[in-house]
Order: structure tokens, then sequence, then C-alpha cells
């Protein structure tokens, strides 16, 4: 398990990650904290022209490298993505993006994360 | 002689693995202690054997789970230096405070009052004054530290002084920064500057590692938990003292069956006797019987004894932490004499969640986060910290085994 989420790439993900830093010319902006570790996402969000997909994504954080890396992976995988389909993402959908085949009960939170700050941007 | 690796074998769950040729190194006792084979054997064998409801029974079952009750009772409380009449049983030291707020404080404070509380408090002993200052208008007043580690005394004593002040409650040993406040110059404070007010000592992390006697400390109520001292979860102390009890000042907040002399369709009178007076309900006999046998299985040990060895633990591991690359400790030096219990620690470049997991690997539970104190952590600008804790199984070698796998943090992190 520790050897699953430690695996060298995500390390290197985390120290880092990819679409870093918010953007200025954004659609959308959200905030959250998670409370039981006190980790930190900001996202920002550029929608396409028919505002149906991500076209541009920017993000700060503070955090583990478990929701760090999740979050710089999730980053790219957003950007091209339907807003109807990024709002159906569940755990089992992002798991395959890390080589996972699952995570303890322990880090779910920090894993899901990122991915819970976009769906509730998104609403 | 105190010897924790003798003491280790009355505890079967910490000889296993924890991962595959990784022996498990249990470093976690500040969130819940482990507990002796005699504390599961005793509840087993209450259920098995003795099991029936208390009082009012005229049977045998009855008679002897009565007098279970009755002789941990008592045991218990004269385990903190209280008498059995002061001894209310809660399932935690959290349910202690929040009996404290609505057994003394909902009739006793109103708007302008004050409470007086630190930053270094378990949410426990926060969250609760909060809700009661929401109820009756009182205010909250949160004094401050001195470097990160110990009680503003200065800060402390002025905030006791000011109009108004009725309740103060603190911490003894902290449960983030292992700080052992002074209790007693504390209480001077509070008895010189605010008179009448009374005073609350959230000890649940000093009863398991310290001598602790309730009428030499001269608080109003101590609160505790059974989990963390060798007992059973769901069990925990509300000790309050006896006039209190005896006044119309500490009222029942629990009502039902149990706790009653006579009732009425439209009224009721409660039970003169104290102790039944604040038990509403059918009482945990079988957990009350744990934790007066893991207080058995400490005064043997004799809490001197237990609060030297835990000292040793604490200076060993400062000591051993402290040459760790980018690791900074939290809380006073050891060298103050006033910590026990647990070392917390940050590193520089790895969180704390990553620390813990990759400890894990190598078989050492710690535990990461806030331990339940954000606003501590909050205004030290730390995210969240990693803490080792100890109790009387714990040996300088589960240390060695501590600092060793942080060569493993150093491998993944590339340091």
């Amino acid at each position: 398990m520790t050897e699953d989420i430690y695996q060298e790439a995500l390390v290197a993900e985390a120290q880092s990650p990819q679409n870093s830093g918010l953007l200025a010319d954004h659609d959308l902006e959200h905030h959250e904290t998670n409370a039981s570790c006190g980790d930190e996402v900001t996202i920002s969000l550029k929608f396409s022209e028919d505002g149906q997909r991500v076209d541009q994504v920017g993000w700060e954080g503070q955090g583990c490298t478990v929701s760090q890396a999740s979050m710089s992976v999730l980053s790219e995988k957003l950007i091209g993505a339907s807003l109807d389909e990024i709002k159906k993402w569940q755990k089992a959908d992002l798991l395959p993006f890390f080589g996972l085949k699952d995570i303890s009960a322990g880090r779910k939170k920090c894993f899901m994360m990122g991915l819970e700050v976009v769906q509730k941007a998104l609403g | 002689m105190f010897n924790p690796h003798q003491i280790k074998k009355n505890f079967p769950i910490l000889d296993q693995e924890a991962h595959p040729g990784k022996p498990l190194v249990y470093l976690d006792s500040a969130a819940t202690s482990q507990k002796p084979k005699q504390v599961a054997e005793a509840m087993s064998r209450y259920y098995l054997t003795d099991n029936a409801n208390v009082h009012r029974g005229v049977h045998v079952l009855s008679d002897r789970a009565t007098t279970i009750w009755e002789t941990s009772k008592e045991k218990v409380a004269k385990f903190v230096g209280a008498e059995k009449d002061e001894l209310i049983f809660t399932r935690n030291t959290t349910e202690g405070t929040n009996g404290i707020a609505y057994g003394w404080g909902d009739h006793n404070l109103k708007k302008g009052d004050v409470i007086v509380s630190t930053l270094m408090e378990h949410h426990a002993n926060l969250v609760v004054w909060q809700e009661l200052c929401k109820r009756t208008g009182a205010k909250l007043e949160v004094v401050g530290l001195k470097d990160e580690a110990e009680l503003d005394l200065v800060e402390f004593e002025r905030a006791v002084k000011q109009k108004g002040v009725k309740l103060v409650a603190f911490v003894h040993v902290s449960n983030t920064l292992g700080t052992v406040n002074p209790v007693k110059e504390l209480v001077g404070l509070v008895r010189k500057h605010a008179k009448g007010a009374r005073i609350v000592l959230d000890a649940a992390q000093s009863v398991p590692h310290m001598p602790v006697n309730f009428h030499d400390l001269d608080v109003d109520f101590l609160v505790f938990s059974g989990h963390k001292m060798l007992g059973p979860m769901g069990i925990g102390g509300l000790v309050v003292k006896k006039e209190l009890l005896e006044s119309d000042e500490m009222r029942p907040w629990l009502f039902g069956g149990g706790m009653i002399s006579e009732v009425h369709e439209q009224s009721a009178i409660y039970e003169d006797d104290l102790s039944e007076r604040f038990t509403a309900g059918t009482p945990d006999v079988s957990s009350a019987l744990g934790l007066a046998t893991a207080c058995d299985f400490l005064s043997k040990l004799g809490m001197e004894n237990v609060m030297k060895h835990d000292f040793e633990l604490v200076s060993y591991a400062f000591k051993q932490l402290s040459g760790i690359k980018g690791l900074k400790i939290v809380g006073p030096r050891p060298e103050n004499n006033n910590r026990l219990g647990s070392v917390a620690f940050i590193h520089e470049s790895v969180h704390a969640h990553d620390l813990a997991q990759i400890l894990d690997s190598e078989g050492v539970a710690v535990r990461s986060g806030h331990h339940c104190t954000m606003p501590l952590h909050r205004a030290c600008g730390w995210q969240a910290t990693t803490r080792a804790s100890f109790n009387v199984y714990s040996t300088k070698e589960d240390i060695d085994a501590l600092v060793k796998a942080f060569d493993k943090v150093v491998k993944i992190f590339k340091l």
C-alpha cells in the first residue's frame, strides 16, 4: 500500500506539480480546506467557448504527497473533459489515473480532496 | 524494579507484526492506550459469570453486579484522590466537560460572565465552552502561550483578574505539546483573583502518566478518560467537589431511571445518594470493572515509577529525534522538567501524513494531524504535526525503531 502511494512517480508529481499557479483569467475559482489535516487547495478553471468543457486549469495548494499528487494528476485530466463527465467522477474513476487499485481509509480524504474541490466548484 | 519489557508481556496485542516482517511498534498511546489482558479478562469474566442489572434487584447476580459496580467506582475514585460520591462515570473526557456545561454552566452563567480557557486545549475543553457561551451569553477568553510551549502566566493572571470570571478551564498535560501545566500555581491565581470562580482540570493526559490527586490539586471539576489509562473505551470520569454536588450548584443533566427516589405523573424527586443522582439509566458495569482493574494494574506499578519511566522516554525521544535533519520538535524541552506523555514533531519538507504513513510501513504506529488542537496548530502556523506517544509498555527500543524508520523517509523523499 505505502509502496504504491509513495512510488517515485507520485512523489515526483507532488514535488513538481502540473498546472501549478492560479489563472488570472478564469471563469471559476474555488477554495477548500480539509478539516482533518489542514490541507488546502484553491482551483481556477477556464471553460471552452460553449461552456461545456474545461479549457485551462490552474491550482495552488498545501498538503501531503497524496493530496498534492492527486490534484496534480487530476488537473491534467480535467483539461478537455466535459463538465457533466467531471461531475460524475468517483474514487473508482480516479484510481486508474494513478495506477492504484485502492486507497486506505485513512488516506481517502487526502486522495479525494482535489476532485471534491473541483466538483464543489462546479456545483 | 520497573521493567517495561516485562510489563509489555501483559499486552498480547503488542506481540504482532504490523506488516510482514515488521513487528508492531505502538507509539500512539496518547490517542488510546493498549489494554493489559487483566482488563480484558475481567470484563469478559463479568459478562460470562456475573452479569445482571445493578440496584433494586434482590437475586444473586444483581447483588454481585451491584457490588462490582460499587467497588469499581470506589477504586477509580480513590485512584484520582477523590471520594466515591464525587465520581460520576461518563463515557469519556468529552462527555465529562459537556456534563459540567449542562449540569453546572447552564444555570450558573449569565450574559457578561467570563469563561477563561487556553490555546493549548483539546477541543473537548474548548468547543463545549463555545457552545455554553452561545446558550448563556457568557464570553470566552482564550489565554495564549509563551514560546509556543508553555502557558503565558502573565496573560493568564490578567485574564482571571478581569470582572465576571466564573469558570476557568485548562489542561493538566497537553496532548500535543506534552507540557505539564503548573496546576497549583494556576489554581492559586484563580482563587486569589476570581473569588467563587469554578475550575475545570482536563486530566485526560495526566492521569495515565503521573500521580493525580483531586483534593490535593483543589480544582472543582476534573475530567479523564479510561481508555487512555489502560482501561476500556466507553468509560471515563467526571469528578466534582462534594459541596457542589450536595448544593443546587450542580444539577443532574440526564434524567430517567436510576437517578430518582420518587416519581409522580407530573414531577419527580431525585435520589439523595449522590452517586446515583448523577447516573441515569443502566450503567456500564463491565467497563467500570475494566477501568478499576486498570487502576489496580497502575497502582501496582506505582504512579511515581510510571511518571519516572515516562519522563525518561520523553527525554530519550527528544534527544534521539533531535539528531534527525530537518525535524523540529514542538513543545518544551525536557530539561525544564515539565513535559510528559508524547513528543510531536514537524519535518521541514515532509508532510505529517506522509511521515506517519511511511513510518507505519516500517511497523511504527504514530499519529498525524492536529490531534484535536486546531487553534494551537493555527496560532503556531503548523499545518499538521506527527506525534509519538508512550505508556507503561513503551521502551527505548520502540523509540530506536522510530528513529530507524526515518531512513525510509529519507530514501523515498530523496532527502
